[in-house]
Protein backbone atom coordinates (compact mmCIF):
# COMPACT_ATOMS: atom_id res chain seq x y z
CA UNK A 1 0.00 0.00 0.00
CA UNK A 2 2.68 2.16 0.58
CA UNK A 3 3.89 3.03 -2.96
CA UNK A 4 -0.13 3.60 -4.01
CA UNK A 5 -0.21 6.14 -1.20
CA UNK A 6 2.77 7.58 -2.09
CA UNK A 7 0.96 8.18 -5.07
CA UNK A 8 -2.07 9.63 -3.91
CA UNK A 9 0.05 12.14 -1.22
CA UNK A 10 1.76 13.15 -4.37
CA UNK A 11 -1.58 14.24 -6.61
CA UNK A 12 -2.53 15.94 -3.09
CA UNK A 13 0.87 17.88 -3.33
CA UNK A 14 0.72 18.42 -6.76
CA UNK A 15 4.13 17.01 -6.89
CA UNK A 16 4.61 16.44 -10.30
CA UNK A 17 8.14 14.80 -10.30
CA UNK A 18 6.96 12.25 -7.27
CA UNK A 19 4.45 11.27 -9.09
CA UNK A 20 6.22 10.54 -12.28
CA UNK A 21 8.45 8.80 -9.64
CA UNK A 22 6.55 6.47 -8.14
CA UNK A 23 4.33 5.99 -11.53
CA UNK A 24 7.33 4.24 -13.26
CA UNK A 25 8.56 2.27 -9.96
CA UNK A 26 4.68 1.03 -9.85
CA UNK A 27 5.44 -0.26 -13.54
CA UNK A 28 8.79 -1.58 -12.88
CA UNK A 29 7.17 -3.71 -9.42
CA UNK A 30 4.37 -4.99 -12.05
CA UNK A 31 1.74 -3.95 -9.38
CA UNK A 32 -1.56 -3.74 -9.93
CA UNK A 33 -2.37 -0.52 -12.90
CA UNK A 34 -6.26 -0.46 -11.87
CA UNK A 35 -5.37 -0.08 -7.94
CA UNK A 36 -2.93 2.69 -8.52
CA UNK A 37 -5.23 4.56 -10.36
CA UNK A 38 -8.43 4.00 -8.76
CA UNK A 39 -6.76 4.40 -5.20
CA UNK A 40 -3.47 6.32 -6.02
CA UNK A 41 -4.47 8.92 -8.48
CA UNK A 42 -8.61 8.89 -8.04
CA UNK A 43 -8.40 8.78 -4.12
CA UNK A 44 -5.70 11.35 -4.43
CA UNK A 45 -7.75 13.96 -6.79
CA UNK A 46 -10.83 13.26 -4.72
CA UNK A 47 -9.22 14.97 -1.71
CA UNK A 48 -7.88 17.60 -4.09
CA UNK A 49 -11.83 18.02 -4.97
CA UNK A 50 -12.79 18.42 -1.37
CA UNK A 51 -9.72 20.74 -0.25
CA UNK A 52 -11.08 23.53 -3.06
CA UNK A 53 -14.60 22.60 -1.66
CA UNK A 54 -13.37 23.39 1.54
CA UNK A 55 -11.90 27.04 0.47
CA UNK A 56 -8.45 25.13 1.55
CA UNK A 57 -6.86 24.59 -1.99
CA UNK A 58 -7.86 27.36 -4.85
CA UNK A 59 -7.15 27.56 -8.57
CA UNK A 60 -3.54 26.81 -8.53
CA UNK A 61 -3.04 24.22 -6.38
CA UNK A 62 -5.57 22.34 -8.45
CA UNK A 63 -3.81 22.68 -11.33
CA UNK A 64 -0.54 21.69 -10.21
CA UNK A 65 -2.57 18.68 -8.82
CA UNK A 66 -4.04 17.81 -11.93
CA UNK A 67 -0.85 18.39 -13.54
CA UNK A 68 0.78 15.51 -10.69
CA UNK A 69 -2.50 13.26 -12.38
CA UNK A 70 -1.76 13.83 -16.07
CA UNK A 71 1.46 12.99 -15.59
CA UNK A 72 1.38 10.03 -13.39
CA UNK A 73 -1.84 8.81 -15.65
CA UNK A 74 0.18 9.14 -18.88
CA UNK A 75 2.80 6.87 -17.48
CA UNK A 76 0.68 3.99 -16.84
CA UNK A 77 -2.03 4.23 -19.61
CA UNK A 78 0.28 2.91 -22.37
CA UNK A 79 0.27 -0.56 -19.60
CA UNK A 80 -2.78 -0.43 -19.09
CA UNK A 81 -3.62 -4.03 -20.76
CA UNK A 82 -7.32 -3.45 -20.47
CA UNK A 83 -9.56 -3.03 -23.50
CA UNK A 84 -10.87 0.12 -25.28
CA UNK A 85 -14.34 -0.40 -24.15
CA UNK A 86 -13.60 -0.88 -20.40
CA UNK A 87 -14.58 2.25 -19.61
CA UNK A 88 -17.39 3.56 -17.46
CA UNK A 89 -19.23 5.56 -20.03
CA UNK A 90 -17.76 7.73 -23.35
CA UNK A 91 -18.46 11.50 -21.94
CA UNK A 92 -18.36 14.28 -24.54
CA UNK A 93 -16.98 17.16 -22.98
CA UNK A 94 -16.42 20.97 -24.13
CA UNK A 95 -17.32 24.53 -23.11
CA UNK A 96 -19.98 26.60 -24.90
CA UNK A 97 -19.80 28.88 -27.55
CA UNK A 98 -18.66 32.27 -26.87
CA UNK A 99 -16.68 31.31 -24.00
CA UNK A 100 -12.96 30.47 -23.74
CA UNK A 101 -13.09 29.94 -20.10
CA UNK A 102 -11.42 26.03 -20.35
CA UNK A 103 -9.31 25.41 -16.77
CA UNK A 104 -13.05 24.63 -14.77
CA UNK A 105 -13.65 21.89 -17.82
CA UNK A 106 -10.01 20.55 -18.39
CA UNK A 107 -9.81 19.51 -14.39
CA UNK A 108 -13.18 17.76 -14.27
CA UNK A 109 -12.27 16.27 -18.33
CA UNK A 110 -8.59 15.08 -16.26
CA UNK A 111 -10.96 13.56 -13.11
CA UNK A 112 -13.61 11.83 -15.39
CA UNK A 113 -10.40 10.23 -17.15
CA UNK A 114 -8.65 8.96 -13.97
CA UNK A 115 -11.87 7.94 -12.83
CA UNK A 116 -12.66 5.27 -16.00
CA UNK A 117 -13.99 7.42 -18.13
CA UNK A 118 -13.78 7.72 -21.95
CA UNK A 119 -13.50 11.37 -22.45
CA UNK A 120 -13.51 13.36 -25.28
CA UNK A 121 -12.93 16.81 -25.01
CA UNK A 122 -13.64 19.25 -27.52
CA UNK A 123 -11.80 22.21 -25.92
CA UNK A 124 -13.78 25.93 -25.93
CA UNK A 125 -15.67 28.17 -27.64
CA UNK A 126 -17.65 25.04 -28.89
CA UNK A 127 -20.77 25.73 -31.21
CA UNK A 128 -23.62 23.36 -30.89
CA UNK A 129 -23.13 21.62 -34.13
CA UNK A 130 -20.06 20.48 -32.82
CA UNK A 131 -21.88 19.24 -29.43
CA UNK A 132 -24.08 17.49 -32.50
CA UNK A 133 -21.27 15.72 -34.25
CA UNK A 134 -19.20 14.48 -31.76
CA UNK A 135 -22.31 12.45 -30.05
CA UNK A 136 -23.21 10.99 -33.19
CA UNK A 137 -19.50 10.31 -34.53
CA UNK A 138 -18.58 8.39 -30.85
CA UNK A 139 -22.29 7.35 -30.19
CA UNK A 140 -21.69 8.84 -26.61
CA UNK A 141 -23.27 8.25 -23.49
CA UNK A 142 -23.35 11.76 -21.87
CA UNK A 143 -22.90 15.18 -23.01
CA UNK A 144 -20.85 17.47 -20.46
CA UNK A 145 -21.11 21.58 -21.33
CA UNK A 146 -19.70 24.07 -19.01
CA UNK A 147 -19.44 27.98 -18.81
CA UNK A 148 -18.31 30.18 -16.49
CA UNK A 149 -20.03 33.52 -17.73
CA UNK A 150 -23.69 34.65 -17.64
CA UNK A 151 -23.96 35.72 -21.35
CA UNK A 152 -23.29 32.53 -22.67
CA UNK A 153 -25.71 30.12 -20.71
CA UNK A 154 -27.95 30.65 -23.34
CA UNK A 155 -25.53 28.33 -26.06
CA UNK A 156 -26.11 25.43 -23.49
CA UNK A 157 -30.13 25.99 -24.29
CA UNK A 158 -29.48 26.16 -27.52
CA UNK A 159 -27.19 23.35 -27.44
CA UNK A 160 -29.78 21.06 -25.90
CA UNK A 161 -32.43 22.26 -28.99
CA UNK A 162 -29.71 21.36 -31.70
CA UNK A 163 -29.88 17.77 -29.53
CA UNK A 164 -33.78 17.56 -29.70
CA UNK A 165 -33.69 18.42 -33.35
CA UNK A 166 -31.18 15.68 -34.11
CA UNK A 167 -33.25 13.29 -32.09
CA UNK A 168 -30.42 12.63 -30.00
CA UNK A 169 -31.75 14.29 -26.37
CA UNK A 170 -33.01 10.93 -25.28
CA UNK A 171 -30.11 8.70 -26.14
CA UNK A 172 -27.70 11.07 -23.88
CA UNK A 173 -27.34 12.56 -20.59
CA UNK A 174 -26.76 16.34 -20.56
CA UNK A 175 -24.63 17.91 -17.63
CA UNK A 176 -23.78 21.17 -17.08
CA UNK A 177 -21.68 22.95 -14.72
CA UNK A 178 -19.91 26.35 -14.51
CA UNK A 179 -20.35 29.45 -11.63
CA UNK A 180 -23.37 30.71 -13.27
CA UNK A 181 -25.17 27.39 -13.59
CA UNK A 182 -27.45 26.19 -11.09
CA UNK A 183 -30.22 23.96 -10.46
CA UNK A 184 -32.78 25.92 -11.67
CA UNK A 185 -31.51 26.88 -14.60
CA UNK A 186 -30.67 23.01 -15.10
CA UNK A 187 -34.53 22.48 -14.76
CA UNK A 188 -35.37 25.71 -17.29
CA UNK A 189 -33.03 24.14 -20.01
CA UNK A 190 -34.29 21.07 -19.52
CA UNK A 191 -30.87 19.66 -18.29
CA UNK A 192 -30.11 16.80 -16.40
CA UNK A 193 -27.55 17.44 -14.46
CA UNK A 194 -25.99 20.24 -12.77
CA UNK A 195 -22.67 19.32 -11.10
CA UNK A 196 -20.57 22.49 -9.19
CA UNK A 197 -17.14 20.62 -9.23
CA UNK A 198 -15.02 17.87 -11.06
CA UNK A 199 -15.90 15.74 -7.43
CA UNK A 200 -19.32 15.91 -8.12
CA UNK A 201 -19.33 15.37 -11.42
CA UNK A 202 -17.87 11.85 -11.12
CA UNK A 203 -20.14 11.14 -7.98
CA UNK A 204 -23.15 11.85 -10.57
CA UNK A 205 -21.96 10.15 -13.38
CA UNK A 206 -21.10 6.99 -10.95
CA UNK A 207 -24.74 7.24 -9.68
CA UNK A 208 -26.22 7.17 -13.02
CA UNK A 209 -24.05 4.47 -13.94
CA UNK A 210 -25.33 2.34 -10.81
CA UNK A 211 -28.86 3.49 -11.69
CA UNK A 212 -28.15 1.68 -15.67
CA UNK A 213 -29.60 4.68 -17.03
CA UNK A 214 -26.75 4.86 -19.47
CA UNK A 215 -26.09 1.10 -21.49
CA UNK B 1 -15.88 65.45 7.11
CA UNK B 2 -15.26 68.48 4.79
CA UNK B 3 -11.40 67.15 3.62
CA UNK B 4 -13.64 63.82 2.84
CA UNK B 5 -15.84 66.08 0.93
CA UNK B 6 -12.86 67.99 -0.69
CA UNK B 7 -11.86 64.92 -1.79
CA UNK B 8 -15.00 63.44 -3.49
CA UNK B 9 -15.73 66.76 -5.24
CA UNK B 10 -11.96 66.43 -6.84
CA UNK B 11 -13.69 63.46 -8.99
CA UNK B 12 -16.80 65.66 -9.89
CA UNK B 13 -18.74 64.38 -7.45
CA UNK B 14 -21.87 66.32 -6.93
CA UNK B 15 -23.26 67.53 -3.74
CA UNK B 16 -26.35 65.31 -3.93
CA UNK B 17 -23.89 62.30 -4.59
CA UNK B 18 -21.80 63.59 -1.18
CA UNK B 19 -24.97 63.87 0.37
CA UNK B 20 -25.60 59.81 -0.33
CA UNK B 21 -22.57 58.58 0.18
CA UNK B 22 -23.24 59.88 3.92
CA UNK B 23 -26.42 58.78 4.40
CA UNK B 24 -27.82 62.57 4.74
CA UNK B 25 -31.19 62.95 5.94
CA UNK B 26 -33.46 64.14 2.83
CA UNK B 27 -30.75 62.27 0.26
CA UNK B 28 -30.76 58.84 -1.78
CA UNK B 29 -28.85 55.97 -1.40
CA UNK B 30 -26.82 56.69 -4.91
CA UNK B 31 -26.19 53.86 -7.68
CA UNK B 32 -23.45 53.33 -10.17
CA UNK B 33 -22.50 50.81 -12.52
CA UNK B 34 -20.12 48.84 -13.93
CA UNK B 35 -21.04 48.24 -17.67
CA UNK B 36 -18.69 47.30 -21.04
CA UNK B 37 -20.25 44.20 -22.64
CA UNK B 38 -23.92 44.76 -21.83
CA UNK B 39 -22.84 48.56 -23.37
CA UNK B 40 -20.78 47.81 -26.48
CA UNK B 41 -24.34 44.74 -27.26
CA UNK B 42 -26.70 47.47 -26.70
CA UNK B 43 -25.14 49.93 -28.86
CA UNK B 44 -24.84 47.15 -31.40
CA UNK B 45 -28.33 46.16 -31.16
CA UNK B 46 -29.41 49.76 -31.95
CA UNK B 47 -26.87 51.07 -34.15
CA UNK B 48 -25.84 47.67 -36.46
CA UNK B 49 -21.97 48.49 -35.58
CA UNK B 50 -20.46 45.46 -34.87
CA UNK B 51 -18.42 44.99 -31.22
CA UNK B 52 -15.09 44.38 -33.21
CA UNK B 53 -15.63 47.58 -34.45
CA UNK B 54 -16.90 49.29 -31.30
CA UNK B 55 -14.39 48.15 -29.24
CA UNK B 56 -11.63 49.76 -31.57
CA UNK B 57 -13.41 53.11 -32.14
CA UNK B 58 -13.01 55.72 -29.56
CA UNK B 59 -16.18 57.48 -30.61
CA UNK B 60 -18.46 54.58 -30.65
CA UNK B 61 -16.82 53.67 -27.51
CA UNK B 62 -18.00 56.58 -25.78
CA UNK B 63 -21.27 56.99 -27.57
CA UNK B 64 -21.93 53.14 -26.11
CA UNK B 65 -20.86 54.36 -22.60
CA UNK B 66 -22.88 56.93 -22.90
CA UNK B 67 -26.20 55.52 -23.78
CA UNK B 68 -25.89 53.49 -20.44
CA UNK B 69 -26.14 57.10 -18.76
CA UNK B 70 -28.77 58.89 -20.78
CA UNK B 71 -31.20 55.80 -20.69
CA UNK B 72 -30.74 55.23 -16.73
CA UNK B 73 -29.27 58.54 -15.38
CA UNK B 74 -26.66 56.88 -13.30
CA UNK B 75 -23.77 59.32 -11.43
CA UNK B 76 -20.74 56.83 -12.04
CA UNK B 77 -19.42 54.97 -14.79
CA UNK B 78 -16.48 53.09 -15.39
CA UNK B 79 -15.86 52.59 -18.94
CA UNK B 80 -15.15 49.03 -17.95
CA UNK B 81 -14.95 47.33 -21.88
CA UNK B 82 -13.10 43.87 -21.88
CA UNK B 83 -10.42 42.64 -19.72
CA UNK B 84 -7.60 42.14 -22.71
CA UNK B 85 -6.68 45.46 -23.09
CA UNK B 86 -3.11 44.73 -21.60
CA UNK B 87 -2.23 41.61 -22.51
CA UNK B 88 -3.35 42.65 -26.16
CA UNK B 89 -0.97 45.00 -26.07
CA UNK B 90 2.19 43.08 -24.75
CA UNK B 91 1.31 41.08 -28.07
CA UNK B 92 -1.73 38.56 -27.10
CA UNK B 93 -4.29 37.57 -30.01
CA UNK B 94 -8.07 37.85 -29.57
CA UNK B 95 -11.16 36.79 -30.87
CA UNK B 96 -13.76 40.14 -31.93
CA UNK B 97 -16.87 38.79 -32.12
CA UNK B 98 -20.05 40.98 -33.56
CA UNK B 99 -22.10 41.31 -30.93
CA UNK B 100 -19.87 40.45 -27.76
CA UNK B 101 -16.71 41.46 -26.24
CA UNK B 102 -13.18 40.49 -27.35
CA UNK B 103 -12.20 36.97 -26.15
CA UNK B 104 -8.40 35.86 -25.46
CA UNK B 105 -7.28 33.45 -27.87
CA UNK B 106 -3.40 33.32 -27.88
CA UNK B 107 -1.43 34.57 -24.81
CA UNK B 108 1.48 36.61 -25.45
CA UNK B 109 3.90 34.37 -24.32
CA UNK B 110 3.86 30.69 -23.70
CA UNK B 111 5.88 30.15 -21.02
CA UNK B 112 7.71 32.01 -18.15
CA UNK B 113 11.47 31.78 -19.95
CA UNK B 114 9.94 34.35 -22.50
CA UNK B 115 9.17 36.95 -19.92
CA UNK B 116 12.27 38.86 -21.06
CA UNK B 117 10.94 39.09 -24.74
CA UNK B 118 8.14 40.80 -23.32
CA UNK B 119 8.36 44.41 -23.99
CA UNK B 120 6.25 47.35 -22.00
CA UNK B 121 3.90 48.71 -24.66
CA UNK B 122 3.12 51.94 -25.34
CA UNK B 123 -0.40 53.66 -24.02
CA UNK B 124 -0.05 56.30 -26.94
CA UNK B 125 0.78 53.02 -29.79
CA UNK B 126 -0.04 49.93 -28.93
CA UNK B 127 -3.08 47.51 -28.90
CA UNK B 128 -6.35 49.35 -28.29
CA UNK B 129 -4.96 51.24 -25.15
CA UNK B 130 -5.09 54.69 -27.36
CA UNK B 131 -8.83 53.91 -28.43
CA UNK B 132 -9.33 54.19 -24.42
CA UNK B 133 -6.90 56.95 -23.79
CA UNK B 134 -9.19 58.80 -26.67
CA UNK B 135 -12.50 57.75 -25.48
CA UNK B 136 -11.56 59.90 -21.98
CA UNK B 137 -10.50 62.62 -24.16
CA UNK B 138 -13.60 62.83 -25.74
CA UNK B 139 -15.82 62.60 -22.73
CA UNK B 140 -13.53 65.76 -21.36
CA UNK B 141 -14.26 67.35 -25.04
CA UNK B 142 -17.94 66.66 -24.96
CA UNK B 143 -19.79 65.39 -22.53
CA UNK B 144 -18.15 66.22 -19.32
CA UNK B 145 -19.70 69.58 -19.42
CA UNK B 146 -23.18 68.41 -20.06
CA UNK B 147 -23.25 65.89 -17.63
CA UNK B 148 -23.02 65.34 -13.67
CA UNK B 149 -21.55 62.04 -14.59
CA UNK B 150 -18.16 60.62 -12.99
CA UNK B 151 -16.33 59.02 -15.82
CA UNK B 152 -14.19 56.07 -14.54
CA UNK B 153 -11.35 55.07 -17.22
CA UNK B 154 -9.93 51.91 -15.91
CA UNK B 155 -7.07 49.43 -16.52
CA UNK B 156 -6.87 45.35 -15.37
CA UNK B 157 -5.25 44.87 -12.19
CA UNK B 158 -1.92 43.57 -12.67
CA UNK B 159 -3.00 39.22 -11.57
CA UNK B 160 -5.86 39.93 -14.39
CA UNK B 161 -3.32 41.43 -17.10
CA UNK B 162 -0.55 38.99 -16.45
CA UNK B 163 -2.62 35.67 -16.10
CA UNK B 164 -4.13 37.41 -19.60
CA UNK B 165 -0.42 37.42 -21.06
CA UNK B 166 1.09 34.20 -19.21
CA UNK B 167 -2.30 32.15 -20.19
CA UNK B 168 -4.86 31.78 -17.38
CA UNK B 169 -3.59 28.30 -16.52
CA UNK B 170 0.13 28.55 -17.00
CA UNK B 171 -0.03 31.50 -14.58
CA UNK B 172 -1.68 29.77 -12.04
CA UNK B 173 0.47 26.99 -12.39
CA UNK B 174 3.47 29.44 -12.18
CA UNK B 175 1.89 31.32 -8.73
CA UNK B 176 3.22 27.27 -7.82
CA UNK B 177 6.41 26.17 -9.28
CA UNK B 178 7.47 29.66 -10.01
CA UNK B 179 6.80 32.58 -7.87
CA UNK B 180 10.58 34.27 -8.76
CA UNK B 181 9.35 34.75 -12.73
CA UNK B 182 5.66 35.16 -11.70
CA UNK B 183 6.73 38.21 -9.67
CA UNK B 184 9.02 39.57 -12.10
CA UNK B 185 6.19 39.47 -14.62
CA UNK B 186 3.92 41.30 -12.19
CA UNK B 187 6.60 43.54 -12.15
CA UNK B 188 6.71 44.48 -15.80
CA UNK B 189 3.15 44.74 -16.31
CA UNK B 190 2.28 46.63 -13.07
CA UNK B 191 4.60 49.42 -14.55
CA UNK B 192 2.77 49.29 -17.85
CA UNK B 193 -0.85 49.73 -16.12
CA UNK B 194 0.47 52.63 -14.22
CA UNK B 195 1.56 54.66 -17.19
CA UNK B 196 -2.07 53.52 -19.20
CA UNK B 197 -4.01 54.23 -16.12
CA UNK B 198 -2.16 57.61 -16.32
CA UNK B 199 -2.42 58.32 -19.98
CA UNK B 200 -6.26 57.86 -19.38
CA UNK B 201 -6.32 60.45 -16.36
CA UNK B 202 -4.21 63.19 -18.60
CA UNK B 203 -7.08 62.60 -21.30
CA UNK B 204 -9.87 63.53 -19.42
CA UNK B 205 -11.16 60.56 -17.35
CA UNK B 206 -11.82 61.83 -13.80
CA UNK B 207 -10.95 58.97 -12.20
CA UNK B 208 -9.53 55.17 -12.56
CA UNK B 209 -11.40 51.53 -11.77
CA UNK B 210 -9.32 48.99 -11.68
CA UNK B 211 -10.85 45.26 -12.72
CA UNK B 212 -8.87 42.86 -10.68
CA UNK B 213 -11.32 39.32 -11.27
CA UNK B 214 -8.52 37.08 -11.12
CA UNK B 215 -7.24 38.04 -8.04
CA UNK B 216 -10.48 36.93 -6.05
CA UNK B 217 -10.73 34.21 -3.82
CA UNK B 218 -12.71 32.57 -6.72
CA UNK B 219 -9.15 31.57 -8.29
CA UNK B 220 -6.48 32.09 -5.56
CA UNK B 221 -5.96 31.22 -2.25
CA UNK B 222 -5.57 34.91 0.38
CA UNK B 223 -2.53 33.82 1.01
CA UNK B 224 -1.63 34.72 -2.77
CA UNK B 225 -3.52 37.74 -2.69
CA UNK B 226 -1.51 38.69 -0.07
CA UNK B 227 1.75 38.09 -2.00
CA UNK B 228 1.01 38.46 -5.75
CA UNK B 229 -1.72 41.27 -6.25
CA UNK B 230 -1.36 43.44 -3.09
CA UNK B 231 2.38 44.89 -3.83
CA UNK B 232 1.22 45.91 -7.28
CA UNK B 233 -2.34 47.04 -6.42
CA UNK B 234 -0.13 49.33 -3.57
CA UNK B 235 2.30 50.49 -6.05
CA UNK B 236 -0.07 51.24 -9.05
CA UNK B 237 -2.31 53.44 -6.62
CA UNK B 238 0.71 55.03 -5.30
CA UNK B 239 2.13 55.59 -8.64
CA UNK B 240 -1.72 56.95 -10.60
CA UNK B 241 -1.88 60.71 -10.76
CA UNK B 242 -5.07 60.38 -8.64
CA UNK B 243 -5.96 60.80 -4.86
CA UNK B 244 -7.90 57.31 -5.27
CA UNK B 245 -9.07 54.18 -7.42
CA UNK B 246 -12.04 52.38 -7.80
CA UNK B 247 -11.31 48.36 -7.21
CA UNK B 248 -13.23 45.66 -8.95
CA UNK B 249 -13.01 42.11 -7.73
CA UNK B 250 -16.22 39.98 -8.54
CA UNK B 251 -16.44 36.85 -7.05
CA UNK B 252 -16.06 35.40 -3.82
CA UNK B 253 -14.02 38.34 -2.00
CA UNK B 254 -14.85 37.97 1.99
CA UNK B 255 -11.02 36.56 2.66
CA UNK B 256 -9.68 39.42 1.14
CA UNK B 257 -11.35 42.23 2.28
CA UNK B 258 -8.96 43.13 5.41
CA UNK B 259 -5.86 43.43 2.97
CA UNK B 260 -7.77 44.72 0.02
CA UNK B 261 -8.99 48.03 2.28
CA UNK B 262 -5.27 48.29 3.42
CA UNK B 263 -3.71 49.06 -0.06
CA UNK B 264 -3.20 52.63 -0.07
CA UNK B 265 -5.27 55.26 -1.54
CA UNK B 266 -8.53 52.84 -2.39
CA UNK B 267 -11.68 54.79 -2.33
CA UNK B 268 -14.23 52.69 -3.28
CA UNK B 269 -14.40 48.56 -3.26
CA UNK B 270 -16.86 47.39 -5.49
CA UNK B 271 -17.89 44.11 -4.00
CA UNK B 272 -19.92 40.76 -5.48
CA UNK B 273 -20.08 37.99 -3.56
CA UNK B 274 -19.87 39.19 0.05
CA UNK B 275 -21.52 40.17 3.01
CA UNK B 276 -21.74 43.42 3.03
CA UNK B 277 -22.53 43.87 7.49
CA UNK B 278 -19.76 41.91 7.88
CA UNK B 279 -17.59 43.84 5.13
CA UNK B 280 -19.17 47.55 6.46
CA UNK B 281 -17.83 46.16 9.76
CA UNK B 282 -14.03 45.66 8.62
CA UNK B 283 -14.04 48.43 6.67
CA UNK B 284 -15.01 50.65 10.45
CA UNK B 285 -13.89 53.99 9.96
CA UNK B 286 -11.61 54.07 7.17
CA UNK B 287 -13.22 56.31 4.75
CA UNK B 288 -13.63 53.69 1.55
CA UNK B 289 -16.75 53.38 -0.17
CA UNK B 290 -18.48 49.78 -0.59
CA UNK B 291 -20.37 49.34 -3.96
CA UNK B 292 -22.44 46.65 -4.05
CA UNK B 293 -23.84 43.84 -4.60
CA UNK B 294 -26.66 42.54 -6.57
CA UNK B 295 -25.54 39.77 -8.89
CA UNK B 296 -25.35 40.37 -12.50
CA UNK B 297 -27.42 36.71 -12.98
CA UNK B 298 -29.87 38.00 -10.94
CA UNK B 299 -30.47 41.15 -13.33
CA UNK B 300 -30.04 38.97 -15.98
CA UNK B 301 -32.80 36.31 -14.82
CA UNK B 302 -34.80 37.59 -12.42
CA UNK B 303 -38.53 39.38 -13.03
CA UNK B 304 -38.64 42.70 -11.81
CA UNK B 305 -40.31 42.09 -8.58
CA UNK B 306 -37.59 39.91 -6.90
CA UNK B 307 -34.93 42.38 -8.45
CA UNK B 308 -37.23 45.01 -6.37
CA UNK B 309 -36.91 42.69 -2.85
CA UNK B 310 -33.61 41.76 -3.36
CA UNK B 311 -32.57 45.21 -3.86
CA UNK B 312 -34.79 46.72 -0.80
CA UNK B 313 -33.04 43.67 1.21
CA UNK B 314 -29.89 45.16 0.24
CA UNK B 315 -30.83 48.59 1.06
CA UNK B 316 -32.35 47.58 4.85
CA UNK B 317 -29.25 45.51 5.02
CA UNK B 318 -26.87 48.68 4.49
CA UNK B 319 -29.45 51.32 6.14
CA UNK B 320 -28.22 54.48 7.54
CA UNK B 321 -24.44 53.24 8.00
CA UNK B 322 -23.18 55.19 4.65
CA UNK B 323 -19.77 55.08 2.72
CA UNK B 324 -22.12 52.52 0.43
CA UNK B 325 -23.43 52.86 -2.87
CA UNK B 326 -25.73 50.48 -5.01
CA UNK B 327 -23.93 48.63 -7.54
CA UNK B 328 -23.97 45.11 -9.54
CA UNK B 329 -21.68 42.94 -8.36
CA UNK B 330 -19.94 43.03 -11.67
CA UNK B 331 -20.26 44.09 -15.21
CA UNK B 332 -24.22 44.08 -16.73
CA UNK B 333 -24.64 40.59 -18.67
CA UNK B 334 -25.35 41.63 -22.62
CA UNK B 335 -29.30 41.64 -22.98
CA UNK B 336 -29.96 42.38 -19.45
CA UNK B 337 -33.68 43.48 -19.48
CA UNK B 338 -34.21 46.87 -19.47
CA UNK B 339 -37.27 46.75 -17.07
CA UNK B 340 -35.09 44.68 -14.65
CA UNK B 341 -32.30 47.37 -14.59
CA UNK B 342 -34.85 50.08 -14.03
CA UNK B 343 -36.56 47.77 -11.24
CA UNK B 344 -33.02 47.46 -9.57
CA UNK B 345 -32.59 51.71 -10.21
CA UNK B 346 -35.96 52.86 -8.89
CA UNK B 347 -36.01 50.60 -5.96
CA UNK B 348 -33.04 52.66 -4.91
CA UNK B 349 -35.13 55.81 -5.73
CA UNK B 350 -37.77 53.93 -3.69
CA UNK B 351 -36.76 52.45 -0.82
CA UNK B 352 -33.24 54.35 -0.53
CA UNK B 353 -34.26 58.22 0.97
CA UNK B 354 -32.49 58.61 4.15
CA UNK B 355 -33.32 57.64 7.17
CA UNK B 356 -33.67 54.37 6.30
ZN1 LIG C 1 -16.38 41.56 -12.40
Amino acid sequence: MGLIENLKNAVIDGDVDSAARIANEIIDRKMDLKNAILNGLSAGMRVVGKKYEEHEYFIPEVIVSADALNTAFNIIKPHFKDKDTDYKAKVIIGVVKGDIHEIGKNIVAQFLNASGYKVIDLGRNVPPEKFVEAIEKYNADIVAMSTLMTPTLEQMKITIEHLKENGLRNKIKVIIGGAPTDQEFMNEIGADYCCKDANETVSTLDSIIIKNEVN
Amino acid sequence: MSLIEDFLTQFGFSQELIEGVFAKPGATMPAIFLAGGYNVNEYYKMTGVPAYEIVRNARHLIKSQMNLQYKFKVDLLTCLVDLNIMSESFGAKLYYDHDVLPMPNKPAIESLDDIDQLEIPDPHKDGRMPVIIEAAKLYKEKYKAKSSLIYGGYIEGPITASSNILGVENFMRGLVTNPDLIHKLLDKVTTALIEFGNAQLEAGADAIGIAEPTASSTCISPDFFKEFAFPYLKKINRKLNTPGTLIHICGHTQPIIKQWIKIPNTFIISVDEVDLTKTLETIGNKFIIVAGNISPITLLRETPETIELITKDIINEVGNHGKFVLCPGCDLAPGTPEENIMAFLNAGRKYGKFPI
